[in-house]
């Protein structure tokens, strides 16, 4: 249990890294889907939609794209209160723009195809047209956008809970755990380099998981891996 | 050309407005404005007389026509600690964040332009592994944990580097080689996917058909193709570097907006929080325009709309 | 200059490979040909068959990764090309072996004007300082006949048409006056007239340099109008090659054969009898009108300038009878049909199905009268949904119209319309990307099908195939109309396509019919001059015809 110490109130630091990583993940994965349920919606129906509501989703889109997402995090969480909802709400708001941008760019471009059309000609509904031909082709990449965020929501989180104004002690995730133990880095510097630690190799890991989707998703591509796969050195 | 930069200006003028109003309507949903505004301490009397002052008892749109043109009046209240009008004190602060965000946004462009080209020339090669593989790890890494066991090595181990402060030459090193990390890490896939995308291009084979060098394919044909989307992220980046900012100010004591901003809510200072996230927000906009303008004069397609 | 017995390029042996996710692919296996001073070589096929991989090897620009050259040589003046320093060939490029392309868009630099783009030539190969190149890059573009060449050297690619960028290409292409011209579909994207300019252009800059001209196409109309040499490639080999009117007059091999019979456009002209049953039309088209507002003004409700995209345009379409519309593109035929599929919004005009205004009935109204017209589009890649399988694709129409059919049965019935389509069984639970462009467009005709319609709009529903398989779907499309008695307005730019199975054709030109009448009347004896035009600038894969024309354009054989 003590295999890496303990902190200063005497507490495993295993046994903390472990209850950290859940919440680390879970409030990564809940603002992922958060962001990419709400975004994508919002995307499909900016990008279907050819009435005003297109371009007002879009403008709000550029409103939370314009303004570092950890200032405005921070003032929400000041004016409310930090908790977890919160903190899963915030950061699933200020990850939405990239799915909305992106699942209505893909809209764009797939509802001029002809299968689109074919399908309208034979008198498809709007739900329809949108349900079984448009969204299950923006699905993938809006998947493989989200194994992405969800590093980059890791980042955010652990940069918020490191600030002190993210998730609240006694509850723990990696970023509390730096910013702990950043008060004995003389005396114990692997209090806060372990979980810095874990974060980066998270986030590296995802981001390497998702380069290889792209590669695998794409048929143009995919020679790379099966060439590079075959004639290893 | 006009027409793009006057619709790309509309846009960033409503994103202001749009802010704005988003401030405003979120200080106002807690309740009691008293709160954000007046120290946790404050009498019920200071409270009252407080909200009667700033009239919050009025009706909401005579309140939000009243923060308007206060607003375009540049008066965006009194900082509480400092007893000073907030404006002030922001803008004090502006010019450390915008010096240590330009030069760590020019060292990542240029850095990540020469390392991402040579990555893309030869994808697969050693120098494209090693390149991918460290820019992945810099984009990953928390900047902070980075921040803090940079200090732990340079300034308490080695003792070499100053562990906070604002000063001579060497007291900007860590500052700016943490705040460059991310932005850089990302640049450098940019420039390498645009770059690769760019290279097999159809133009790219028709200047090789014209027997053109290939130093002048890549940075005469190529480049200016593959910068288009790279300064599109980059204006992106400038929000990142703001955050960035927050955290290296924070961890290194610079008195910088991302330090002020923190400070403030730490002590419950809201028309400071307020005033910085305005400021900066202007500040990002036009940066967003400065790209716009690039943009058009890079791309010809742009500038004949 | 040189002997002109000896070969300017000899090609021996030339295989290229291509690394794919289920090994190697040999796109060329073994090909070997000559090219002389002065001479035009046609490297004629369909898709996938070579003949672009092998000029790109050539070229030296072959998409490398996942392609390469596996064996063979390529002498250009005694050398091989394959051999040489990277340097040496550098200097050979665009000097004295050049390339022209099909999608010019795509192979112009998009942010360099195009005085500056063919001025680098000079610039790189011969040390021009910029104002020289540049006026020698004006010279050239009036030589393509660019009009204003100096003003229009100025302006991006994106400024101009297809043709005139077809032209910019030929400029660059031709400025160091190349020994050889490869030229890789160079008009396959461009309307018939404009064509014919460029390939009259080309034809008379060949003769002008002497140069050796090798001339991409999968157009048999193409290769006999300007060629001297005919090689015929199938799968990544030469299957025959020879003099241009031999071949095309006595085709040995099987595959050339196969193709020469696929020529659309040959047979007997269809002869309708309108009898009293189908005197009275079951679509009435009438004064259908699309303007469209073009707006350059910064609040955009200033409109400058109104595109007529169809301008009154009226017609009947009667039971079984196959109407063709004709036109180059701007022409406002898939205007037309794009309005009658309620894809895009008329401004004024009726469609009358049965007494009934497709335009102004009900929405739920509609969708009753949208069973009895259906599509089928030009693209079979992009017109099924790739999610999809084919039970599901030909299935889609009774899911949206349930009374139609009973779910049970929707099985039977996809398998009955798969065999009337030419298709088995086996394929009902295969995706579209495991199917050819032709058998792709057999499914979507199945679809078409599924409502049991009375009317069938084609778009330029064999435009994208290859001529042998466009034949077979010609087949097919006849042989169902005389089955269900459908009627078809058959939209195409492709003359010879329409030929073979209208009743009717309509002529359109910039959003008005400018001539109509029986298939006979308009290819026998057309009157107005676009049609004339139009006809005259259609080649004619016909050894006969052929040498009148191209006697007419000092050519020779």
């Amino acid at each position: 249990m003590y295999i890496l110490g303990a902190d200063a109130l005497g507490r495993s630091m295993v046994a903390r890294l472990i209850v950290a990583s859940q919440n680390t993940m879970a409030i990564a994965a809940s603002a992922v889907a958060f962001s990419m349920i709400v975004g994508g919606t919002l995307g499909l129906i900016s990008g279907y939609s050819r009435s005003w509501i297109s371009g007002a989703i879009m403008r709000f889109a550029d409103i939370i794209m314009s303004f570092p997402s950890l200032l405005i995090a921070v003032v929400i969480l000041y004016i409310f209160e930090p908790g977890v909802f919160n903190l899963v709400l915030v950061l699933g708001v200020t990850r939405m723009p990239i799915y909305m941008r992106t699942a209505r760019a893909e809209v764009l471009e797939i509802r001029e195809r002809l299968f689109v059309s074919a399908a309208y000609v034979m008198g498809a509904s709007k739900f329809r047209l949108i349900g079984r031909h448009i969204a299950p082709l923006v699905l993938p990449t809006l998947t493989t956008i989200a194994t992405l965020d969800f590093a980059f929501v890791m980042l955010g989180e652990s940069a918020l809970s490191f600030l002190g104004i993210g998730i609240q002690p006694p509850e723990i995730t990696w970023g509390l755990m730096v910013a702990q133990g950043r008060n004995y880095l003389q005396s114990a510097w692997w209090l806060a380099f372990l979980p810095g630690l874990f974060i980066m190799f998270s986030t590296l890991s995802l981001n390497l998981l998702s380069g290889w989707v792209r590669i695998a998703l794409d048929p143009v591509q995919r020679w790379r891996l099966e060439v590079n796969g075959g004639n290893n050195e | 050309m006009h027409k793009y930069l006057t619709k790309r200006a509309i846009h960033s003028f409503l994103s202001l407005a749009g802010l704005l109003v988003l401030v405003f309507f979120l200080a106002r949903l807690t309740g009691d404005p008293g709160n954000l505004y007046l120290p946790i301490d404050a009498t019920l009397e200071a409270r009252q007389e407080f909200t009667k002052k700033h009239g919050f008892d009025d009706p909401i749109y005579v309140q939000f026509g009243r923060y308007v043109s206060d607003l375009a009046q540049g008066n965006l209240g009194d900082s509480l600690r400092k007893q000073r009008p907030a404006l002030d004190v922001v803008m004090e602060a502006i010019p450390v964040t915008l010096s240590l965000a330009a030069v760590a946004m020019l060292v990542a462009l240029f850095g990540s332009i020469i390392v991402g080209s040579l990555a893309a020339y030869r994808p697969g090669g050693v120098f494209d592994r090693i390149s991918s593989i460290s820019s992945l790890a810099g984009a990953s890494a928390p900047d902070f944990w980075v921040a803090i066991t940079a200090i732990l090595i340079f300034s308490v181990t080695l003792q070499w580097l100053p562990t906070s402060g604002m000063g001579g030459p060497l007291s900007w090193i860590m500052p700016i080689a943490i705040l460059i990390i991310r932005p850089f890490g990302l640049l450098v896939q940019v420039v390498r996917g645009s770059m690769l995308t760019v290279l097999s291009s159809a133009y790219v084979k028709t200047a090789r058909a014209k027997g053109v060098k290939e130093s002048a394919v890549i940075f005469i044909h190529a480049l200016r193709n593959a910068m288009l989307p790279v300064i599109t992220v980059a204006g992106d980046q400038a929000a990142g570097i703001a955050n960035g900012a927050v955290i290296v100010e924070t961890i290194f004591g610079w008195p910088g907006v991302g330090k002020l901003m923190i400070d403030s809510i730490i002590q419950r200072d809201f028309a400071v929080v307020q005033t910085s996230i305005l400021v900066t927000a202007i500040v990002i906009l036009s940066i967003n325009i400065v790209v716009d303008i690039t943009y058009a004069i890079l791309d010809p397609r742009i500038r004949h709309k | 200059m040189s002997d002109p017995k000896v070969p300017v390029l000899s090609v021996r042996d030339l295989a290229v490979a291509f690394h794919t996710g289920s090994g190697e692919f040999d796109a060329v296996k073994s090909i070997s040909f000559d090219l002389h001073r002065g001479e035009t070589l046609a490297i004629l096929g369909e898709s996938g068959s070579g003949k672009s991989v092998s000029s790109s090897a050539i070229m030296g620009i072959l998409d490398s990764p996942p392609g390469f050259i596996r064996g063979g040589t390529a002498y250009l003046d005694g050398e091989n090309l394959f051999e040489m320093s990277q340097t040496a060939r550098r200097n050979l490029m665009g000097d004295k072996i050049a390339m022209i392309f099909q999608d010019t868009l795509a192979h112009l630099n998009p942010v360099y004007s195009i005085g500056w783009q063919i001025s680098e030539c000079f610039k790189v190969h011969r040390g021009f300082s910029t104002k020289e190149a540049w006026g020698r890059a004006v010279d050239l573009l009036e030589k393509v006949q660019m009009p204003n060449a100096a003003t229009r050297a100025h302006d991006y690619p994106h400024q101009f048409s297809g043709g005139q960028r077809q032209r910019i290409m030929i400029a660059m292409a031709l400025a160091l006056e190349p020994e050889i011209l490869i030229a890789d579909e160079p008009t396959t994207a461009l309307d018939v007239t404009v064509q014919a300019q460029i390939l009259n252009l080309l034809i008379a800059l060949r003769n002008e340099s002497n140069m050796g001209l090798i001339l991409i196409t999968h157009d048999l109309g193409v290769a006999a109008e300007i060629a001297d040499r005919l090689i015929v490639m199938n799968q990544g080999e030469i299957v025959e090659q020879g003099l241009v009117h031999e071949v095309f007059a006595k085709p040995k091999h099987p595959y050339t054969q196969r193709l020469m019979n696929a020529i659309p456009g040959r047979g007997p002209y269809r002869d309708l009898v309108v009898s009293d049953e189908i005197a009275k039309p079951i679509l009435e088209v009438r004064d259908l009108t699309k303007h469209y507002a073009v707006s350059s003004g910064l609040f955009s409700n200033s409109t400058n300038s109104i595109v007529k995209a169809c301008d009154g345009v009226s017609f009947d379409l009667h039971k079984g009878e196959t109407l063709g519309i004709v036109g180059e593109s701007g022409s406002g035929k898939t205007t037309v049909a794009n309005m009658l599929l309620k894809l895009v919004e008329p401004n004024s005009g009726t469609a009358t199905l049965d007494g009934e205004d497709i335009f102004s009935v009900t929405k739920d109204r509609l969708l009753l009268l949208r069973r009895r017209f259906q599509a089928v589009f030009q693209d079979p890649f992009a017109s099924l949904n790739p999610t999809m399988n084919v039970f599901d694709i030909i299935s889609e129409p009774w899911r949206i119209h349930k009374d139609v059919m009973a779910k049970d049965r929707y099985r039977q019935r996809v398998l009955e319309l798969l065999d009337a389509v030419g298709m088995v069984a086996d394929h009902i639970d295969r995706y579209p990307h495991e199917f050819s462009g032709g058998q792709r467009q057999r499914i979507a005709i199945a679809r078409a099908l599924a409502l049991q319609p009375e009317i069938i709009i084609c778009d330029e529903a064999v435009s994208a195939l290859d001529v042998s398989i466009q034949a077979q779907i010609i087949k097919l499309l006849g042989e169902l109309r005389d089955e269900f008695g459908l009627s078809y307005l058959f939209i195409a730019h492709d003359l010879p396509v329409v030929r073979e199975l209208s009743d009717r054709v309509i002529v359109m030109k910039a959003g008005n019919i400018v001539e109509q009448g029986t298939v006979q009347q308009i290819f026998e004896a057309p009157k107005n001059p676009y049609t004339i035009d139009l006809l005259a600038a259609n080649p004619i894969p016909d050894p006969a015809q052929m040498m009148a024309r191209r006697t007419a354009r000092g050519i020779g054989i």
